[in-house]
């Protein structure tokens, strides 16, 4: 079997570390690297672009927040499309599945999961497939249903409130004024039958 | 009211299969953007034939509407039953993005200016089947209508 050249993004030291020992056990994977933050991931990925020694598949967790996982994630599939992601994440509402397949990712394993099931996760898409932790799945359609529930304005602002962001910040990104935000937010509430953020992020985050 | 009340364009009383209808004839007369979303299992049961039929003319309507006068190009409908909290129903969202109106100054000039939409007669028939609607619109932020019929 060829090599597979792996890199781990994963800011909990011990975590990053036993993710790369287990598959460094396995014989045809090989740790290329490995970062516990954006910067520090993305500098270390530079190189080994320079030095075109790229990692096949990169595991990436997906802490939210300031620098999140799916900032990375943005960045890594805009400037090397060859790198495969499976996103390891905390969070597995389908909200934020959605997002991160959305933006590129091929993988997606809970981190409550067996270490079977990531293993599982990087060999398919290692081997040019697709992997989504069959239990998410589910609820993962039904949001796509949601989504298509709602106009595209009313998409981009609901999918601004997955990834956290608070009015003052979606009104900046998309252009719109406050008021204009909240007349929509007052949409996708009636839709959802949620009644703010907090609601929205628990059912569908 | 109890004769004649259902024209050929409503099939049978079912609300879901009949929205359907409307939604392909749409879609087969105008290129905007349309998109029907509901569940799968979906309770209309407890629909009166009067109000299968009056919720569809809202829902027709709507639509008219947003072919006459929204310069939409995208339309949602979302068909569903009460979520979480909500009180037993069927809720009915209608969703353009096209220019959308100030609610206020339509309904003072309503009939006497010829910007007359319809919302008059839609309310009307909501009222009639005890159903509540509401009309949600903002200049250049499209209009939302929601129709809400509860289980009694």
């Amino acid at each position: 079997m060829n090599e597979t050249k792996f890199f781990v993004v994963e800011d909990h030291s011990l975590t990053n570390l036993g993710i790369r020992q287990y598959f460094n056990e396995r014989s045809h994977f090989v740790c290329c690297g490995f970062a516990s933050e954006k910067d520090e991931a993305l500098n270390k990925l530079k190189e080994l672009a320079d030095s075109n020694e790229l990692p096949d598949v990169l595991i990436l967790d997906l802490n939210l927040g300031e620098c999140s996982g799916l900032e990375i994630l943005q960045v890594v599939k805009e400037k090397y499309q060859s790198v495969k992601v499976v996103v390891y994440s905390m969070y597995t509402n389908p909200g934020i599945l959605s997002l991160a397949l959305d933006y590129g990712a091929l993988g997606f394993v809970s981190k409550d999961s067996m270490e079977g099931e990531l293993l599982r996760a990087v060999t398919d898409v290692v081997n040019g497939g697709s992997y989504v932790q069959q239990s998410l799945v589910t609820s993962l359609f039904t949001y796509r249903n949601l989504l298509d529930s709602l106009t595209r304005q009313e998409q981009n602002i609901f999918k601004k409130i997955i990834e956290r962001k608070d009015n003052e910040k979606i009104a900046a990104e998309l252009n719109l004024t406050l008021r204009s935000v909240e007349n929509y937010l007052s949409r996708i509430y009636g839709k959802t039958g949620c009644r703010g953020h907090e609601e929205l992020i628990k059912k569908f985050g | 009211m109890s004769y004649n009340l259902a024209p050929p364009d409503v099939i049978r009383n079912d609300l879901a299969a009949n929205v359907m209808n409307l939604s392909q004839n749409f879609k087969e007369h105008s290129d905007i953007e349309f998109r029907l979303t509901m569940p799968e299992k979906i309770d209309t049961s407890f629909l009166t034939e009067e109000d299968n039929l009056n919720i569809y003319r809202i829902v027709q309507e709507s639509l008219t509407n947003i072919l006459k006068h929204a310069q939409a190009s995208e339309v949602t409908i979302l068909l569903r039953n009460a979520n979480e909290g909500e009180a037993e129903g069927l809720y009915i969202f209608i969703s353009d993005d096209g220019k959308g109106f100030d609610v206020a100054e339509y309904d003072k000039s309503r009939g006497t200016d010829g910007s007359h939409l319809g919302l008059v007669g839609m309310k009307e028939r909501a009222e009639l089947i005890g159903a509540k609607i509401e009309i949600d619109s903002h200049p250049d932020e499209g209009t939302q209508i929601t129709i809400i019929k509860q289980k009694v």
